[in-house]
């Protein structure tokens, strides 16, 4: 049988997740930056199949907390975002994949 | 929402969906063309006018066509690395194909014999070199049909150029249906179609 202090300690990286990269669509966004220097919104939208306001919203939050910069420009007369992640940003889906992956190794041991 | 985070597979679709619009098989196919032609007719300017010309308007039909329906992205540093590594390899096997007979002054008899079987080896395997480099595995398809040519040219009466002019509009055939999928598929969309909408 579990104390409550093991059950607390096996929650321990659990805890230490960034909740804010864990939800999905930010996950994804986070993911897709990941492997590319930078990105516009459009190729976002694109390849995870977000709505516009959707992705706007999960950028808005991200680039909040600092890991993502937000680059607004215009291409002749059309306005152009592109978004990459900032080095805060790219420490923090690493830190991110190796919490996930030493849990779920956990999991999967136990 | 299932969210894809393995980056391995996320790069295989980002690079992917960049030859969704198939303009890199129709330029493959018109070089190939231009091989052909220049065989027939002894134009030995015409391989490279294409190749130059077709590259720069390939890159101008990514950003006029491409980019305003699925976007753009700049890939990272490290595949940059991997492409020299690419093309050191290329340029390495045509120095070995091209140069070695010339050095020998044509005395490796073995070269030119099979110079067509060779030739066309060599260019089946940059293909599939680049199939390889950019991830788009119908090169592969491309490369075995392109080898399948010159090997029925070297051993039938078949003429050198039709090895160049039939796979060659092959490929622009495919580039051109790719194109067409590609353009039906993905609307042009703008930030400020989108701003107006919402």
């Amino acid at each position: 049988m579990r104390t409550d202090s093991g059950s607390s300690k096996s929650q321990e990286p659990i805890a230490s997740i960034d909740r804010l990269i864990h939800e999905p669509s930010r996950l994804t966004i986070m993911a897709h930056l990941y492997v590319v220097e930078n990105a516009d919104f459009l190729f976002l939208i694109r390849q995870t199949g977000m709505t516009w306001g959707n992705l706007s919203v999960h950028i808005s939050k991200l680039e909040a907390a600092g890991y993502l910069e937000v680059k607004k420009e215009f291409l002749g007369k059309k306005p152009h975002t592109v978004v990459s992640l900032t080095k805060q940003g790219f420490r923090a889906f690493e830190a991110y994949r190796k919490g996930m992956k030493e849990i779920l190794d956990g999991t999967h041991s136990e | 929402m299932r969210p894809e985070t393995d980056p391995k597979k996320i790069k295989r679709k980002v690079y992917m969906s960049y030859f969704q619009d198939g303009l890199w098989d129709i330029f493959l196919g018109f070089f190939l063309l231009g091989w052909g032609v220049t065989v027939w007719f002894d134009l030995p300017w015409l391989p490279g006018a294409i190749f130059i010309g077709f590259f720069w308007l390939v890159l101008g039909l990514k950003k006029k066509s491409t980019y305003p329906r699925i976007g753009h992205a700049t890939p990272t540093k490290q595949r940059n690395r991997i492409l020299k590594i690419v093309i050191a390899g290329v340029v390495v096997l045509v120095a070995i194909i091209v140069v070695l007979p010339i050095v020998n002054g044509g005395e490796i008899q073995f070269l030119r014999n099979y110079f067509e079987f060779l030739f066309g080896s060599m260019i089946a395997i940059a293909v599939a070199l680049i199939g390889y480099w950019w991830r788009i595995y119908r090169w592969y398809l491309y490369a075995g049909m392109l080898f399948l040519f010159f090997v029925f040219n070297q051993w039938s009466d078949l003429s050198f150029s039709l090895s160049f002019i039939m796979p060659g509009g092959i490929f622009t055939l495919c580039g051109l249906a790719i194109l067409y999928r590609f353009l039906r598929k993905y609307p042009v969309i703008s930030e400020e179609d989108v701003d107006e909408n919402r």
